[in-house]
C-alpha cells in the first residue's frame, strides 16, 4: 500500500486533477499494459519526494517538474521501465538515487535531466556487462566538481565509456577534452586529490594515447608507472540467441575497414571493445573497405597458441578456431563450438 | 504552455524509415537521446530535418487530434493484398506502403507550401478543428487562432473583413492619406481562417479575393501588405452553394481541395475517451511539431528544390494537354479551344457533336467542359513536390503525381457529365466522386501515353532537346536541316492522325520551333 500523498505534489496533483486523469485515461488507451495501482505506488515512492526536494530548492519549478515527472513516469511505467513491474531495475534504482542526489539540477530543466539520465541508464541497462550502479556512482562523485548542468552531464558521457559502454570511446575522448583538466581526470576515473592536473599538451598527449590504444589504463596514459603487459584473453563477447545472446549459430569475425564484423548468418554486428567493456551492434551497412594488406599482428594456431613478435600465449578455448581477425591491438576468435567470441589482447593484469 | 504529457507524445523519429542508412558511427551524444524517452535534445535552429519534424506533426495529428482513420492516399511498396466485395466490384486495398489520410495530410502540405485550401464536408466533421490545428502549428495560441478566424455570415461587410477607419480621423483628415485604419489582426497572420467562406456577401467576397489572390488589403486608398500565410477555408456545399453563389475568381484561387471523410463508428471509444478526459487537443499540440516563421519559409524553399524529373514531366504535359482542345471551335489552329468556345457563349455539347470520326470515349478531353489553367498546372508542381518532400523523397515520382493531381484539380477541371465516358458501365459513380475520376482520368492518360511509347518515341522530345542547347553556332545548313526535319514530323503526323488534344499541343510546339529556326534562319543570311 502505497503511502497517502501529501505536500507539493498533492497540490499540484489536486489542481491539476482533471487534466492528469485525461492524461492517465489516455495512456491507458496506448499502453494497455499500464497498472493504476503500479503507478500510483511510484507517484508516492519516487515522484512525491523528488517534488518535495525541489519545493524546497527552487518553489518556482514545482509545477513544471511535477508535470514533467508525471509525463514520463506515464510513459515509463506503462512500458514497465520504472514501477513495481520494471524489467530494468538499474533504471528504477537510478531514479532513486540519482535524481533525489541532483535535485538541483533535475528542477533546472526536469524533463530533459530525468529524461537524459533515464536513456542512460536503459543504455547501460541493456548492454551486456555494463555496470549501471558504477556510473550513478561516479556521476554522483562528479557532480560537486561540476559548474553547471551541461558540464554534468558532459562528464557523465565520459564515466558511461568507462562503465562499458565501449562504442562511445573515441567519442568520450573527444568529450574529455572539453573538460576542464582536473574534472576530465575525475571522469577518467583519477580522482586521487593529491594528483596534480595535467597541462593542457599533458593530457592532449594522453588522450591520444588511449584512443590509439583501447586497452591502455588511463592512469598510465597520464603519466602514471608503466605495468608490465601480457597478452591474456579479456573478453568473451556474445551468446547464443536461446540464451539471451544474438547469435543463431557460432559466429565468424572479420575486419573490413578497421572494424570487426561479426556474422551468424543471418545478421551482422559491429563489434566494439577495450579495457572497459565489449559491445555488439547490429550492422544494418556493414563496412564494407577493401582487405587492407596489414602486418600479421597475431599468429594463431590450432592448439590455440596465439603468437605476436616475441610474446606468445596458449589459450585452450581457441583451439582449433573457425575464424580469426586482429587490428593493431585486438585479436578476435570464433571457433565451431562456442557462440561467442572471443577477444586477446595486451592488458597489465595478473 | 503547460504540459500535458501522453497527448504530447510525437512519433519517434525516423517516421519513414529508408532503405539506406548511413555507415553507423557512435556518438557519446546519443547516451542521453537514444532510450526510451524521446525528445531530450534541444536541436538547435536549422539543424532540425523540417520533413520528418512535418511527418511527425503529420502523426500526432492523426494519433490524438483528429480521429481520422483513413488511409485513402495509398502507397505500395511492393505486393499487396486486394479483396472486391459485393456486385459492384467495390475494392479495398491493403497497402503494403506507408499511406496516408488526405484530410490530415493535404491540409498539411498546404501549411507546408502556404496556399489555400478550402476544406469541404458536412457539419461537425473536423474541418474547423483541422484548420485551427494549422494555426497552432504556425506558433499560435489556440485563443488567438479563435479570434482570428472569420466566420462567413451573410451580413459580413468590407469593414467586419479588413478593418475600419479610425473615427476621428474621419472627421479630421484632409485627404485619403490622413485617415489611419485599424486592420484586423487576422490580416497579419501566417495562418488565415475563413469559416463558411461561401456565406460571404459577393461584395465581401471582392475583397477577400484581394487579400487571398494578391496579399494585400485595402480600404480607403490604404494598403497593408499581408505576410506569405497558408489559408484555409471551409464550406458546408461542395458546390459552392451556401448563402451566397462564391465568385467564380475566389474559387480558381483555390489551390486544393480537402473533402471530409465520414466517421467510423468503430472508433465511437476514441470519442469517449475524449469525452472523458475533457481534453482539447489543439489546446496541447507538442511544442515539438511548433514550426517557427523561419522554419516555414525554409521549409518551402526546401518543398521547391525537390527535383521533378523530366520523364514525369513529359507525363504531366501529356495529361494536361488532352482537355483544352475543341476542333469545331475555331477556324485557325490556335482558337480551336474549349475557350474560344466559352467566350462565345456557345454550347458545348452542339460543338462536340460536330467533330466526326474521332472516339469519343476515348478521347480524354471529351470527359471535361475546360482545360487547365497555368495556375492549376503551377499547383499541381508545387504540391507533387509537398508530397514527395513529405514522404522524405527528394524526387517526385509518379504515384505522388497521381495521389495529389485529384485534390489540386478538384475544383479545376470541370467534368461533362454527358459526355460518353460517364454513360459506360460501371463509369456513372465518376460522375458524383470526383476525386476518382480525376484520379481514373490521370490513370486512362498514363496508359495512353504508355500505349504510344511517348518514353522512347517522341519525335517533338528530340527536337526539343535540341533546341534547348541553344542557336549559338548552329550555321545556316543546320537550321535548315532542323526545319526540314520539323517539317517532316508534321508532314508524318498529318497523314492519317486524327487530332487529339496531345496532338493538338504538339503541333503547336513545332510550330513554335519551326518559327524560332526561321527567325533564327533570317537573321543568318542577313548577317
Amino acid at each position: 500500500m502505497p503511502p497517502p500523498l501529501t505536500g507539493a505534489f498533492a497540490t499540484v496533483l489536486a489542481h491539476r486533477r482533471s487534466r492528469f486523469n485525461a492524461q492517465f485515461a489516455e495512456a491507458r488507451r496506448w499502453r494497455p499494459n499500464l497498472d493504476a495501482e503500479a503507478f500510483t505506488h511510484h507517484l508516492a515512492a519516487v515522484v512525491a519526494p523528488l517534488v518535495e526536494q525541489i519545493a524546497a530548492i527552487a518553489p518556482a519549478q514545482v509545477e513544471p517538474a511535477a508535470e514533467a515527472l508525471y509525463d514520463l513516469s506515464l510513459n515509463l511505467v506503462g512500458q514497465e521501465f520504472l514501477g513495481p513491474r520494471s524489467r530494468y531495475p538499474a533504471i528504477v534504482a537510478g531514479w532513486q538515487r540519482l535524481l533525489p542526489a541532483l535535485a538541483a539540477r533535475l528542477a533546472e530543466d526536469p524533463r530533459r535531466f530525468a529524461g537524459a539520465l533515464t536513456n542512460a541508464l536503459y543504455q547501460l541497462a541493456t548492454t551486456p556487462n555494463a555496470r549501471a550502479a558504477a556510473w550513478s556512482d561516479e556521476v554522483l562523485a562528479l557532480a560537486p566538481l561540476c559548474p553547471d548542468t551541461a558540464t554534468l552531464l558532459a562528464a557523465a558521457q565520459v564515466a558511461a565509456w568507462r562503465a562499458g559502454l565501449a562504442h562511445y570511446r573515441r567519442s568520450a575522448l573527444q568529450v574529455c577534452r572539453q573538460l576542464p583538466p582536473r574534472l576530465a581526470l575525475a571522469a577518467l576515473g583519477l580522482t586521487d586529490p593529491a594528483r596534480q592536473p595535467p597541462t593542457a599538451p599533458q593530457l592532449e598527449a594522453a588522450l591520444a594515447q588511449l584512443h590509439d590504444d583501447p586497452w591502455l589504463a588511463p592512469a598510465e596514459a597520464l603519466g602514471g608507472k608503466a605495468a608490465e603487459r601480457r597478452m591474456h584473453l579479456v573478453a568473451r563477447v556474445g551468446a547464443f540467441r536461446g540464451f539471451g545472446g544474438l547469435f543463431l549459430s557460432p559466429p565468424s569475425v572479420t575486419c573490413p575497414a578497421g572494424q570487426f564484423l561479426v556474422t551468424d548468418g543471418v545478421g551482422q554486428w559491429l563489434l566494439t571493445a577495450d579495457r572497459f567493456g565489449a559491445t555488439l551492434h547490429r550492422a544494418t551497412t556493414p563496412p564494407t573497405g577493401p582487405a587492407a594488406r596489414q602486418p600479421p599482428f597475431y599468429k594463431l594456431d590450432t592448439r590455440g597458441k596465439v603468437t605476436r613478435g616475441k610474446h606468445s600465449a596458449t589459450f585452450p578455448e581457441l583451439a582449433g578456431s573457425q575464424s580469426s581477425a586482429a587490428d593493431a591491438t585486438t585479436l578476435a576468435v570464433t571457433t565451431p563450438l562456442s557462440h561467442a567470441v572471443f577477444l586477446v589482447a595486451f592488458v597489465d593484469r595478473a | 504552455m503547460p504540459d500535458f504529457g501522453q497527448f504530447q507524445h510525437i512519433s519517434a523519429a525516423p517516421t519513414n524509415p529508408q532503405p539506406a542508412a548511413p555507415a553507423r558511427a557512435f556518438d557519446v551524444a546519443d547516451l542521453y537521446t537514444a532510450g526510451p524517452v524521446a525528445e531530450v535534445a534541444a536541436p538547435a535552429e536549422g539543424a532540425v530535418a523540417l520533413d520528418e519534424k512535418l511527418r511527425q506533426a503529420y502523426f500526432w495529428i492523426v494519433n490524438h487530434a483528429i480521429i481520422s482513420p483513413h488511409y485513402d492516399l495509398e502507397y505500395h511498396a511492393g505486393p499487396h493484398q486486394s479483396y472486391t466485395f459485393g456486385d459492384s466490384k467495390t475494392r479495398v486495398n491493403l497497402p503494403s506502403g506507408q499511406s496516408y489520410s488526405s484530410f490530415v495530410l493535404l491540409p498539411l502540405l498546404n501549411f507546408a507550401v502556404r496556399r489555400r485550401c478550402v476544406l469541404v464536408g458536412g457539419p461537425g466533421r473536423g474541418k474547423t478543428a483541422s484548420a485551427l490545428l494549422m494555426g497552432v502549428l504556425a506558433g499560435y495560441s489556440l485563443t488567438d487562432v479563435r479570434r482570428a478566424m472569420q466566420h462567413g455570415q451573410p451580413q459580413m461587410t468590407i469593414s467586419d473583413l479588413l478593418g475600419n477607419p479610425l473615427p476621428a480621423d474621419l472627421v479630421s483628415a484632409h485627404s485619403m492619406d490622413d485617415i489611419h485604419i485599424a486592420w484586423r489582426k487576422w490580416l497579419g497572420m501566417r495562418v488565415k481562417v475563413i469559416d463558411e467562406y461561401n456565406r460571404i456577401p459577393t461584395r465581401t467576397q471582392s475583397a477577400l479575393l484581394t487579400v487571398l489572390a494578391d496579399n494585400y488589403a485595402e480600404l480607403l486608398d490604404q494598403v497593408y501588405e499581408c505576410p506569405p500565410a497558408a489559408w484555409y477555408l471551409t464550406a458546408n456545399d461542395d458546390a459552392g452553394g451556401g448563402t451566397y453563389q462564391v465568385i467564380e475568381a475566389l474559387r480558381d484561387r483555390i489551390d486544393i481541395v480537402v473533402k471530409t471523410l465520414h466517421f467510423n463508428t468503430r472508433f465511437l471509444n476514441e470519442l469517449l475517451t475524449r469525452v472523458e478526459a475533457g481534453i482539447d487537443p489543439a489546446e496541447i499540440v507538442p511544442a515539438q511539431i511548433i514550426f517557427s516563421e523561419v522554419e516555414i519559409a525554409r521549409m518551402n524553399a526546401e518543398i521547391l528544390a525537390i527535383e521533378f524529373p523530366a520523364p514525369l514531366r513529359r507525363r504531366l504535359e501529356f495529361f494536361a494537354s488532352q482537355f483544352e482542345f475543341l476542333e469545331p471551335a475555331g477556324d485557325q489552329l490556335e482558337y480551336k479551344t474549349k475557350d474560344t468556345a466559352k467566350l462565345a457563349g456557345a454550347d458545348l455539347h452542339q460543338l462536340a457533336a460536330q467533330e466526326s470520326g474521332k472516339d469519343r470515349l476515348k478521347d480524354l478531353g471529351a470527359q471535361t467542359k475546360n482545360g487547365l489553367s497555368v495556375r492549376a498546372l503551377m499547383t499541381v508542381l508545387v504540391f507533387a513536390k509537398a508530397l514527395t518532400y513529405f514522404r522524405g523523397q527528394r524526387s517526385v515520382d509518379l504515384e505522388d503525381l497521381r495521389q495529389i493531381i485529384p485534390f489540386v484539380l478538384h475544383d479545376k477541371l470541370q467534368p461533362d457529365p454527358d459526355a460518353p465516358f460517364f454513360d459506360a458501365p460501371g463509369n456513372a459513380v465518376f460522375r458524383i466522386d470526383r476525386v476518382g475520376w480525376l484520379r481514373r482520368l490521370f490513370d486512362l492518360a498514363c496508359a495512353e501515353y504508355d500505349q504510344l511509347n511517348l518514353d522512347h518515341d517522341d519525335p517533338l522530345a528530340e527536337l526539343e532537346a535540341e533546341f534547348a542547347l541553344g542557336l549559338e553556332g548552329v550555321d545556316e545548313a543546320a537550321t535548315r536541316a532542323r526545319l526540314v526535319k520539323i517539317e517532316r514530323v508534321l508532314a508524318e503526323w498529318a497523314t492519317g492522325r486524327k487530332l487529339y488534344g496531345h496532338l493538338f499541343d504538339d503541333v503547336l510546339k513545332l510550330k513554335y520551333l519551326h518559327q524560332r529556326y526561321t527567325n533564327y534562319l533570317r537573321w543568318l543570311t542577313y548577317q
